[in-house]
Order: structure tokens, then C-alpha cells, then sequence
């Protein structure tokens, strides 16, 4: 990047080191208005956009958009199994790309990981709905997308594919791609719980009292508690953030446990030691299946209402494999690929053509001919605002609420 | 006038200086490692402790505020209390199970000695997260202890108190702590002769006489320093209670840990880990001036 200031400097410097006459002055002055003005636009095409007015990342007219060559290792921060590392393996193999993850235990640690300094060497990592937009908040450096390299972008279903502030910035540059949308439910073990609870409500009952699980998580809860109250998190007051609170310790009077990750909450569904959760998901269900217990259930219509969680991932703007990063989220964008992830998590799928590869259970989680009837009943929302107006609840006091929550305050 | 032949005096000075040369050359780069690992970061947190918190940050004005909030804090009062229990227990109970383990292991263990020594040191060697959800098996609704007193008919439904609870949190930290004590216990014993002990009996004093006036005395001041020693772990666990104690068995711990990575607040987190090291320091004095009290000064072995 071209230092402005001693560009300028260099420059007054050469003009004021002769002596000049005024001729001389003059004529120097006329090559430098003329030198100065590509200059300024070279610079300004250099310098960065964020924050600024610049006009965001468009795909270039009449140019077709190509993944950019893939090779060399990939750093990846997410959830496990939500790196796509299964299915993109041949392709992964193919390039020659070694994909490494660390996993993430809750959607707080990506923000951790980058503010407590060690998200130097991360290439992607997780990013999606509702988290997103305290991420950007936070300052974890997003890397604005270019979609003349994402070819396979055309496959997001017109949803997905529309700009819309929960995964764009300011610009119009899209921050991330989704790879799954799931609507939070009740998870239950149909084996002990007889009758599928129909609303939250029901986990309340003497019968699920010291058996419920929820998630460490406080904005994940936050949440579907606001769903549940209808409340808008973004622009929640302290006083509604009491009522959440109390409807949260209700839950939490009723947990054996409050577990630490998605993994763990697998394991106690699994033993038995719990038989519901408090906002859990259909890829419970799975995940405990392949542990042996088949009878995990989950209910994702709610009477009270839910929300819809969106998965994605991100190119970090510190990455140093940016093109492999490109072009591996690319692969994600495949049909196939999101076909098969969406089993795998027992997920819905945002990718156009993709519904022919799942299978009929996951097939038939969403009516795919009009998603937007799902996302109206539960709807994508965006987390608590980092900075305080004095009124509303930010992420961090919510946190310290939750911290007090759940240690039985 | 002749030269004095130079005398054990005249000559001391030097060779006392190189005597003090060598031991600190020595230990100099234990120092160094003490100061960059040990030294250097407890500085930088007690300069976060009286920074302002924010968010995944801390900045400027100065501010004892950290430390009042930390304070008077209820949750952080109830599990200071928790680790001080579960501390104290894990630390007692090891130590009450260590010793006679470790007198055995001296006196009468003969060719039994080694091998055993050997198990203790190689349990050392297994995965803590794997012993933490071992227990998780055993102590289960459905583990193996609940299963097994089920069939015998003991119980008719599961004891659920068993895990998730502040006895699952002591169990497991107890069989990570035990064999720590156990080998500190055995070195400490080492110095120990037999022939003390068959002096004493010699002398008419009874098993439970040579236990309560010669070998207490003696390993007092080691058992205690491993009662501290695995207080200190104890206490400051937050692995453990997370997988195991759940609400009722959390500690101070989590709640550091809770203040840096899902709260943000790095001046808080920072307090409240200050605070807690300087009960430990509180601890240790109490021990000290307890075995004072007992007069365990007076007991000196005699080589």
C-alpha cells in the first residue's frame, strides 16, 4: 500500500529542492496536477472499504466468475462436522489441500479465538445466523467476498442468494455463506418420553424435572427465550431482558446438567442421563443414532414458537490461503456436497437442486417449494449489539447474566 | 619479614566466593524460566486486574472496581465456598488415604515395592479427560455402580445424586490427586529409617504410639505440603466441575475461566484469579502457623 503522506512529501521535496524560477514553477506545477490525479485514484482504489462508502463487491459485467487454484493447507475454526471436510474429500485430495479444524464448542469461542489473539493463522472459520452480526460487532475480520470467485454462488436458493443485511455488510459485500438452516426444537428421547412435547412449556412438567439439558450458551438460550416471549434481541431493553431471565431459570431449575457442547449434550442423550433438551436441533438426532440411540427425536414446530439458525463459514481477512479458501467454499456450494451435509446434520439445505440428494427424512423436514413460510414462523434473527445505549442489553452484561443464571442466582 | 603461609582464613574469601558463583550460575536458568513463565505473566495480570474491562479488551482509566465487584459478588462467595469445600476435601482425603498407601509402599511392600511405585507413576500417564468421563460411566444413571446395585436389587431406581454433583467432582479430582500424594508421601518417607520405628517399638510404644509420636510428627510438615499442594489443584479446577458438577458442584474456577472466554471481561477474570491466589497464600500461612502451633519445629531429623 502506497504511504500517501511521503509520497506527498517526496514530492514537495523534489519541487522545492532547485531553485525555480516562476516559468519553471509553473510548469512543474501543471505535470504535477497532471502526474497526481492517477495517483489519487490508484490510491483510492488501494486504500480499504471498511467502513467506508466505496461500492461493494459486484460481480464484474460480462466476466465469468472462476474459483480461484486450490493448494496448500487450510485452517478452519467451526463446529465439528461443519468443515465439509467429508464431502470434499476426493476434490480435497485431488488439489493436493490439507484441511485442518479446530472445533468450537459454542458460537462465543470464534469470538474469543479472534480477540484473545489466536486467530492469526485461521483461514476460515464459522460464521451464520444468529451470531453473525456480533461477530462483525466484535471485530473478528471478516474478509469481504468476491463472487466473481465463487462460480457456484448461482446455486443458493433466491432466499440465500438475496442481500440482505444478516449476511451482508454495510456495502453490499456478503460476509459469509451459509451451508444449513435449521429451526431450533425440542429434542426428546422418544423411548422414555411417551407423547412428543408439543410446546416449551411441556419441558416445564414434574416429568422432566433434573432430566432437561440445555446448552452453555447464553446467546443461543437469549435466543429462544425471545422467541418464545416475542422480543427482538437486537434491540433488547434491560427490563425485557429480566423476563427473559426469569423464563430462563425456570428452564434451568429443571436441567441434570448444563452441557458445554453439542457433542457432550450427544453423549448424555445418548446414556440416558437426559431426555430432552431446552433448544436443541434435528442433528441430535443423528448424532445420537450413530452412538446407538435411535430414539432421538426432535420437534421443530413448537406452538410457542422458535427461531431459525443459519451455518456457515467465512474467509478470515487474515488469512494467508485466501484463494484455496475461496475455492473450497466454492465445492460447498455444490448440489451434491450440500446434499450430503444436510444428511449428515440432519439440516435443511439452502443450495437449488440439492433437495434430490437427501434423504426422505431430511427431505421431508421443510417444505422446500416455500421456505419462506418457515422462516416467517421462525424466524432469522441477529444477536445482542456489542455497545450499550444505556437502555438495551449488550452481548457481554447478557453473558454476565447467564454466567449468574446458571451458577443458580 | 617472611610471607605468611596463607592460612585457612586468609585463603576463605576466595573459595567462599566461588562457592556462592557456582550454585547461582546453576540456578540461573531456572530463574530466568521462572521469571519469563512465572513472574512476567502474573505482572501483566495484575496490571489487567486494575485496567478497565471491556469487551475482549481492557483499556485505561485505573479502577479498583475489579476487585469491589469480585467481592461482592454472591455467585463468586458461594463458589469460593465450593472450592474451599471440595479443596479441602479432595486435599484431606488424599492425604488421610496417601500416607498409610505410602507407608505400606516403604516398609512393607518388599518386592512389591517397584511395581507398584511403577502403577502409581503410570496412571499419571492417562488422558485426564479420559479419567473425567470414565467416572462419568461409572457414576452414571445408568453406569456401572447404578446397574450394579440395581440388579442386586439394592436400589430399585438409580441413585442420580451420584453424578453432576459435588461428590462426582471430589471422586474424580481424589483419583487424579492420590497418586501425586502418594509418591510425594513416599519420598517423604524415604529419610525415615526402619530402625526408628523398631526403636520405638523396642521401647514399648504400641502401632497406634509409634503412628501418633514418631511418624506423624515427622511427616507432618510433608503431608501438609501435600495437602496444599492438591488444595491448590483442586480448588483451582474448572475442567472437572464443567463435565461433572454442573450447577451445584461449579467452582471458582469456571467462573474465571467463564469471565475470559464466553464474558470477555479480561479485568475481571484478572481479579477474581488475583483474589484467588492470594487465598491460597491465606491457606498456606494457616498451615504454617497451624504446625507451629503443634510444635512440629521442635521435631528435627537426625542424620
Amino acid at each position: 500500500m502506497p504511504d500517501r503522506e511521503g509520497l506527498a512529501t517526496s514530492i514537495d521535496a523534489a519541487l522545492t529542492q532547485s531553485q525555480l524560477s516562476r516559468r519553471t514553477l509553473l510548469q512543474r506545477a501543471g505535470l504535477t496536477v497532471l502526474a497526481a490525479t492517477p495517483i489519487a485514484t490508484t490510491l483510492a482504489a488501494c486504500g480499504s472499504d471498511a467502513g467506508g462508502s466505496g461500492a461493494g463487491k459486484k460481480l464484474v459485467a460480462g466476466g465469468a466468475a472462476a474459483a480461484p487454484p486450490a493448494s496448500g493447507r487450510l485452517d478452519v475454526l467451526t463446529f465439528e462436522g461443519f468443515d465439509l471436510k467429508s464431502q470434499t474429500r476426493s476434490w480435497v485430495k485431488q488439489n493436493g489441500v490439507s484441511v485442518k479444524t479446530t472445533y468450537v464448542g459454542t458460537t462465543q469461542d470464534v469470538v474469543s479465538k479472534f480477540r484473545g489473539g489466536g486467530g492469526d493463522g485461521l483461514d476460515m472459520f464459522y460464521a451464520g445466523i444468529p451470531s453473525s452480526q456480533l461477530y462483525v460487532d466484535a471485530g473478528v475480520p471478516f474478509e469481504p467476498l468476491d463472487p466473481n470467485k465463487l462460480p457456484n454462488l448461482k446455486n443458493l436458493d433466491p432466499y440465500f442468494a438475496a442481500d440482505k443485511p444478516l449476511w451482508t455488510d454495510k456495502n453490499g459485500n456478503r460476509l459469509w455463506l451459509p451451508l444449513d438452516f435449521t429451526v431450533l426444537g425440542i429434542t426428546y428421547d422418544s423411548a422414555t418420553v411417551p407423547q412428543e412435547p408439543q410446546k416449551w412449556a411441556d419441558l416445564l412438567a414434574p416429568s422432566f424435572k433434573d432430566k432437561l439439558l440445555m446448552l452453555d450458551d447464553p446467546n443461543w438460550n437469549l435466543q429462544l427465550a425471545c422467541s418464545i416471549l416475542k422480543f427482538e434481541p437486537e434491540t433488547l431493553t434491560i427490563e425485557q431482558a429480566g423476563k427473559v431471565e426469569d423464563l430462563l431459570r425456570q428452564y434451568i431449575a429443571q436441567t441434570r446438567t448444563i452441557t458445554t457442547s453439542w457433542g457432550d449434550a450427544t453423549t448424555k442423550l445418548a446414556s440416558g442421563e437426559a431426555t430432552a433438551m431446552f433448544a436443541g436441533y434435528g442433528g441430535l438426532n443423528v448424532f445420537a443414532a450413530g452412538a446407538g440411540k435411535k430414539t432421538i427425536r426432535t420437534n421443530i414446530k413448537p406452538s410457542e414458537g422458535s427461531f431459525t439458525c443459519v451455518d456457515g463459514l467465512a474467509i478470515s481477512a487474515q488469512a494467508d490461503n485466501k484463494d484455496t479458501a475461496y475455492a473450497y467454499l466454492n465445492q460447498g456450494l455444490l448440489p451434491k456436497a450440500s446434499g450430503e451435509f444436510c444428511v449428515a446434520n440432519s439440516v435443511g439445505t439452502p443450495i437449488k437442486g440439492a433437495t434430490r440428494y437427501l434423504d426422505r427424512t431430511t427431505r421431508e423436514l421443510y417444505p422446500y417449494d416455500n421456505l419462506e413460510s418457515v422462516f416467517a414462523e421462525a424466524p432469522l434473527t441477529t444477536d445482542l449489539p456489542v455497545k450499550s445505549t444505556g437502555k438495551n442489553m449488550t452481548a457481554q452484561a447478557w453473558a454476565q447474566r447467564w454466567n449468574a443464571l446458571k451458577s443458580g442466582s | 619479614m617472611t610471607a605468611e603461609a596463607p592460612t585457612a582464613t586468609t585463603a576463605a574469601p576466595a573459595s567462599r566466593g566461588r562457592r556462592r558463583v557456582g550454585p547461582a550460575l546453576a540456578l540461573a536458568p531456572a530463574v530466568a524460566g521462572l521469571a519469563v513463565f512465572l513472574v512476567a505473566p502474573l505482572v501483566v495480570f495484575v496490571g489487567y486486574s486494575f485496567l478497565t474491562g471491556g469487551y475482549y479488551d481492557v483499556t485505561g482509566p485505573l479502577t479498583t472496581d475489579n476487585y469491589r465487584l469480585a467481592l461482592e459478588s454472591e455467585i463468586n462467595r458461594q463458589l469460593a465456598q465450593n472450592s474451599l469445600e471440595i479443596g479441602a476435601a479432595v486435599g484431606a482425603t488424599s492425604v488421610l488415604l496417601g500416607l498409610p498407601i505410602a507407608y505400606w509402599l516403604r516398609y512393607c511392600a518388599g518386592r512389591w515395592q517397584t511395581p507398584v511405585l511403577f502403577l502409581f507413576a503410570a496412571s499419571m500417564f492417562a488422558s485426564y479427560l479420559v479419567r473425567i468421563f470414565a467416572w462419568r460411566t461409572l457414576l452414571g444413571q445408568h453406569g456401572v455402580i447404578n446397574s450394579g446395585l440395581e440388579s442386586l436389587g439394592v436400589i430399585h431406581d438409580p441413585l442420580a445424586f451420584l453424578l453432576f454433583s459435588k461428590l462426582a467432582v471430589v471422586l474424580a479430582l481424589l483419583h487424579i490427586a492420590l497418586p501425586y500424594v502418594v509418591l510425594m508421601l513416599f519420598a517423604a518417607f524415604r529419610p525415615l529409617e526402619p530402625i526408628y520405628l523398631e526403636a520405638a517399638q523396642d521401647l514399648g510404644a504400641s502401632a497406634w504410639t509409634r503412628w501418633r509420636r514418631v511418624i506423624l510428627p515427622l511427616m507432618a510438615a510433608p503431608a501438609a505440603a501435600a495437602f496444599l499442594f492438591i488444595f491448590v489443584l483442586s480448588a483451582g479446577d474448572y475442567v472437572t466441575p464443567q463435565l461433572l458438577g454442573s450447577r451445584t458442584g461449579s467452582l471458582l474456577g469456571v467462573e474465571i475461566q467463564t469471565q475470559f472466554k464466553a464474558v470477555g471481561n479480561f479485568a475481571a477474570g484478572a481479579a477474581t484469579s488475583v483474589l484467588m491466589l492470594l487465598g491460597f497464600l491465606l491457606s498456606y500461612g494457616v498451615v504454617a502457623i497451624a504446625l507451629r502451633l503443634c510444635g512440629i519445629r521442635r521435631v528435627k531429623w537426625v542424620s
